[in-house]
């Protein structure tokens, strides 16, 4: 679930398809990190964890998905540590019956992981370092899947 | 002893991540963890900011609380997202 290594998507994501049956769609979504942010350039990205409640986290929001959309199978991959622009920083993929289940669950593990999963980041720019934060946007987003019961971090 | 953990903007008042030291006795609540830990890193200021939340053996504490004799301290900054 969370790693040092880089991560390969087509690795993943072909790992990830030879284990499903009765799918009728899988959805897959991979984050890189930009090369480009507040119009200066991004040298590193370095992200923390705090390990065991991360990942205590991280498989909350999984078995709701599982619970809500009925899926056949979830799989999330987050990379730690000091990464580059262009690295892939992370991997969801999502099995389920139909599509509109696999797409929306995906959906909502990407914006629970932008908002709510214990992560620290910490950008390396031309202009300096800075800890970001999420976007107002990311919070409005969230906010779509409300109905969803969830452990409360914040 | 006890491991503190400081992620994130807290990591850069203290200098380090992880340090293994002991709590004093008279540190008996998370209201006097904070004015101890602030004063053992010279930034009380920032010690005392309540968007920090404090973690006590891995679980999230409401304050004040007592402290006890924990193996981890963790002072955690509003969470930057993956």
């Amino acid at each position: 679930m969370l790693t040092e290594q880089p991560i390969n998507s087509s690795v993943l994501l072909a790992e990830f398809n030879s284990n499903i049956k009765n799918a009728g769609a899988i959805v897959s979504f991979s984050g890189v990190v930009r090369e480009h942010s507040n119009d200066q350039d991004v040298i590193n990205l370095y992200l923390q964890a705090y390990s065991r409640m991360t990942e205590d986290g991280i498989s909350t929001a999984m078995h709701t998905a599982i619970d809500h959309w009925s899926l056949i199978d979830v799989k999330v991959m987050h990379r730690i540590g000091l990464m580059s622009p262009r690295d892939e920083i992370v991997f969801i993929a999502t099995a389920a019956e139909h599509r509109r289940a696999a797409f929306q669950s995906a959906d909502f593990l990407m914006d629970f992981l932008k908002t709510r999963a214990i992560f620290w980041k910490k950008e390396i720019r031309s202009d300096g370092e800075f800890w970001i934060e999420p976007r107002s946007q990311d919070f409005e987003d969230f906010a779509r899947w409300s109905e969803l019961k969830l452990r409360d971090y914040q | 002893m006890t491991t503190f953990q400081f992620f994130g903007r807290v990591g850069d008042l203290t200098g380090v991540m992880t340090e293994i030291i002991p709590v004093p006795d008279e540190v008996v609540d998370t209201q006097k963890l904070r004015l101890w830990i602030g004063e053992h890193y010279k930034n009380a200021e920032g010690f005392q900011d309540e968007t920090v939340r404090i973690a006590i053996d891995g679980e999230l504490v409401v304050e004040p609380c007592e402290v006890g004799s924990p193996k981890e301290i963790a002072f955690l900054p509003p969470v930057g997202g993956g």
